[in-house]
């Protein structure tokens, strides 16, 4: 262990102390100022998919800004502002040539600019804190505003941690050449949230926490840029108005002494009521090799289950009249490899990260009965650091 | 806001209280507080009170469990990363070795008596979770010098900051911690005492601000001043408590594997965010003997210390 991660632990096991937690409240002490910048990037679709349109799919340019700082001894105020550029085509819908089903994408010419502004503040009391937090996002023909609240509790013994949140969304949806291409001119969406979590540390190395979460959905839950060939006419992608979720949380952090890491394990069981379940398994040991630097490579699992009205290519009408062959509603599985780096430079801290996304039906847990073949493969670069004043 | 200082003796230690606050009302309150969370830990960790938690482990060595609270836990926790970080020097089973080495008798025992003893002293061996502690065989004892009473001065900052305290500085018998700068925004100045300072002159560490500053008193030749705004400072050195025979100094600082006192160092302050922590890196410094100052510069950690040859050495960022 170097001299430096000696100190660390140390200074770890001090925090611990209950009267020492007490004091060290997790209030920043100076301002924080961060930037990230990320390039998402999708692997075209493949040639033998494709009908007609731009095999190019989605490039997204996203710059990050944040301010995290302390308003006084017990209000801490954080602020992103997050701007995207989108460019590339997106699948439009499926037709069947030759017997074979294929997509058709959109043109390349969709060109989007997204502002997102997110303010959170936090009153840290003496055994609690509570959240309040407002984002708006804004787009050409999306608009969001959602409001939340957040509640966490320390229970005397200093090892156990309570957290309750809600948050809510309003949405409105206003899609571009409506007119045009038959699309809806104005939609609204509302969704609500709530999360319930208690974590543990069990021994001074192995720390655990369970959750559970609901989200409700109502509204316009479909995709205005898609269609669906049904019935012999193209008509536009149809979902129910409402869709209830539930969510089981399990995380993990595990301290491995002798090699200065810690293990991150996460597991996430989703389920809603368009039959859609999931299984997600994250892995990620952070390494500190020394000297300020930390690597950190991750691996996750993916796997969901089809909604219940999928189907890549609509052979006969449906009675209940849902239609959607958004390749996101079918059964399938992926895998994401990530590999990031961190180094902390006195007030600095430089990241740079990379990440590899693939997904098939090869790999769900479950056997396909409608596979897509529009399912996206994609790759995310950052860069990035945090400054603290 | 009025400045005001305490005296008082707690943990076997001189002590002070030094705050800043509206009226004297106010203060006395707040030394009340004070001695109140002092006399909480001293009544479940001094080694000396038999009704004490400590006693109970150490009494029950051998024999059974012992049920113990998550701030012991806490400190037990804090205790096995000293163990680690220090390859085993700073083990809280070596304090049974005082019933071998009694300063008040000025005795050297025999190394068969010494070695009887180191077979007491294995941290490693002691069963403990977050519910019990169990030591494994009779006659084994733990105890908290070097933690407790600094953890303490870290407690009574705490306890300040939750009162409203935004300038103070609490002195327990050498082990400090300042807590927001002085009324005027100037650091506390912590002098510290050179081991070479007949100790009659003034027995603890002495603080002042400026000429002017209530605190100021005379100085006898200090080893450094310590310019503080916030933090913990602690000290280890041979000077505390010794005894010399035939020309030879014996620290009352044991090491836990020879058993014998260690000879390196003749004095250590260390200051950090907690004074916990500055009292366990300036303690392992002492253990290290030799390489106790190779290691304070290793670690990167504010210090100033004398070897035993007179030479200061001193690091801070």
């Amino acid at each position: 262990m170097s001299t430096h991660h000696l100190l660390k632990s140390l200074s770890a096991a001090a925090l611990a102390l209950p009267a020492i937690a007490s004091q060290a409240a997790n209030i920043v002490e100076t301002p924080e100022f961060g930037y990230r910048y990320n390039h998402y990037q999708e692997k075209d679709i493949e040639a033998e998919d494709l009908h007609k349109g731009s095999p190019e799919r989605y490039t997204v340019k996203v710059n990050q800004f944040s301010l995290l700082t302390p308003l006084n001894e017990s209000l801490q105020a954080n602020i992103v502002l997050q701007l995207e550029d989108m460019s590339g085509a997106s699948p439009w819908y499926t037709e069947s040539v030759d017997g074979e089903t294929k997509q058709v994408m959109s043109g390349a010419s969709i060109e989007e600019a997204r502002t997102d502004v997110i303010a959170q503040v936090t009153y840290f009391g003496d055994k609690y804190t509570v959240t309040t937090n407002a984002a708006k996002s804004t787009e050409n023909d999306y608009d969001s505003l959602s409001i939340g609240a957040g509640f966490t509790y320390d229970f005397a013994d200093k090892m156990t941690t309570l957290g309750v949140s809600a948050d809510a969304s309003f949405d409105e949806i206003t899609p571009s050449d409506a007119l045009e291409f038959g699309r809806t001119d104005y939609e609204e969406k509302q969704s609500w949230s709530g999360h319930i979590s208690l974590s543990r540390i069990i021994t001074r190395n192995l720390m655990v926490q369970l959750g559970f979460g609901l989200f409700d959905r109502s509204g316009y839950l479909s995709d205005p840029y898609k269609q669906v060939i049904a019935d012999g006419s193209l008509q536009g992608d149809s979902r129910p108005d409402s869709r209830l979720a539930s969510t089981f949380t399990g995380r993990l952090r595990y301290f491995v002494n002798g090699l200065d890491t810690a293990l991150h394990f996460d597991y996430r069981l989703y389920d809603d009521n368009w039959n859609i379940a999931s299984h997600t398994v994250f892995l990620a040991p952070h390494i500190n090799v020394g000297d300020g630097w930390q690597v950190i490579p991750s691996v996750r699992y993916y796997s969901q289950s089809a909604a219940f009205f999928y189907e890549n290519y609509y052979e006969a009408p449906r009675s209940d009249g849902y239609y959607s062959t958004d390749s996101r509603l079918s059964t399938y599985g992926a895998y994401t490899l990530g590999l990031a780096v961190n180094k902390q430079l006195g007030s600095w801290l430089f990241t740079a990260g990379y990440q590899y996304y693939t997904s098939s039906h090869d790999l769900a847990i479950e056997d396909p009965v409608e596979e897509s073949n529009s399912l996206v493969d994609f790759s995310i670069a950052s860069i990035g650091f945090d400054y603290k004043f | 806001m009025q400045f005001y200082q305490h005296k008082f003796s707690a943990m076997g230690s001189p002590c002070a209280l030094n705050i800043y606050c509206e009226n004297p009302q106010i203060s006395q309150k707040i030394l009340s507080q004070v001695l109140g969370e002092l006399k909480r830990l001293e009544d479940k960790y001094s080694r000396y009170l038999s009704s004490s938690l400590l006693s109970k482990i150490n009494a029950a060595a051998g024999v059974n469990k012992v049920d113990i609270d998550d701030e012991t836990y806490a400190l037990l926790a804090y205790a096995e990363q000293a163990y680690q970080i220090s390859d085993g020097l700073f083990d809280i089973t070596t304090g049974v070795l005082r019933h071998l080495w009694d300063f008040k008798k000025q005795q050297i025992p025999s190394q068969n008596n010494i070695n009887k003893f180191l077979l007491l002293i294995d941290w490693q061996s002691v069963e403990w979770n977050q519910d019990f502690i169990y030591l494994p065989k009779t006659g084994m004892e733990i105890d908290f010098g070097g933690i407790v009473k600094e953890y303490a001065a870290d407690a009574v900052a705490a306890l300040l900051k939750s009162v409203g305290v935004e300038h103070g500085l609490i002195d327990l018998g050498g082990d400090i911690h300042v807590l927001g700068p002085d009324i005027d925004n100037k650091p506390w100045s912590v002098a510290i005492r050179s081991p070479q300072t007949p100790s009659k002159l003034k027995k603890s560490l002495e603080y002042n601000v400026e000429q002017t500053h209530p605190l100021n008193v005379k100085k006898p030749q200090a080893l450094a001043n310590i310019s503080m705004t916030h933090g913990g400072l602690a000290s280890s050195g041979d000077y505390e408590r010794n005894f010399i025979v035939k020309g030879k100094k014996y620290s009352h600082l044991l090491h836990p594997k020879t058993g014998w006192p260690v000879h390196g160092l003749s004095a250590v302050s260390v200051w950090c965010e907690q004074c916990v922590m500055a009292g366990t890196i300036a303690t392992i410094s002492m253990l290290k003997q030799d390489e106790g100052i190779t290691w304070l510069n290793e670690l990167g950690i504010a210090y100033v210390a004398m070897d035993h040859l007179g030479n200061t050495h001193q690091y801070s960022d």
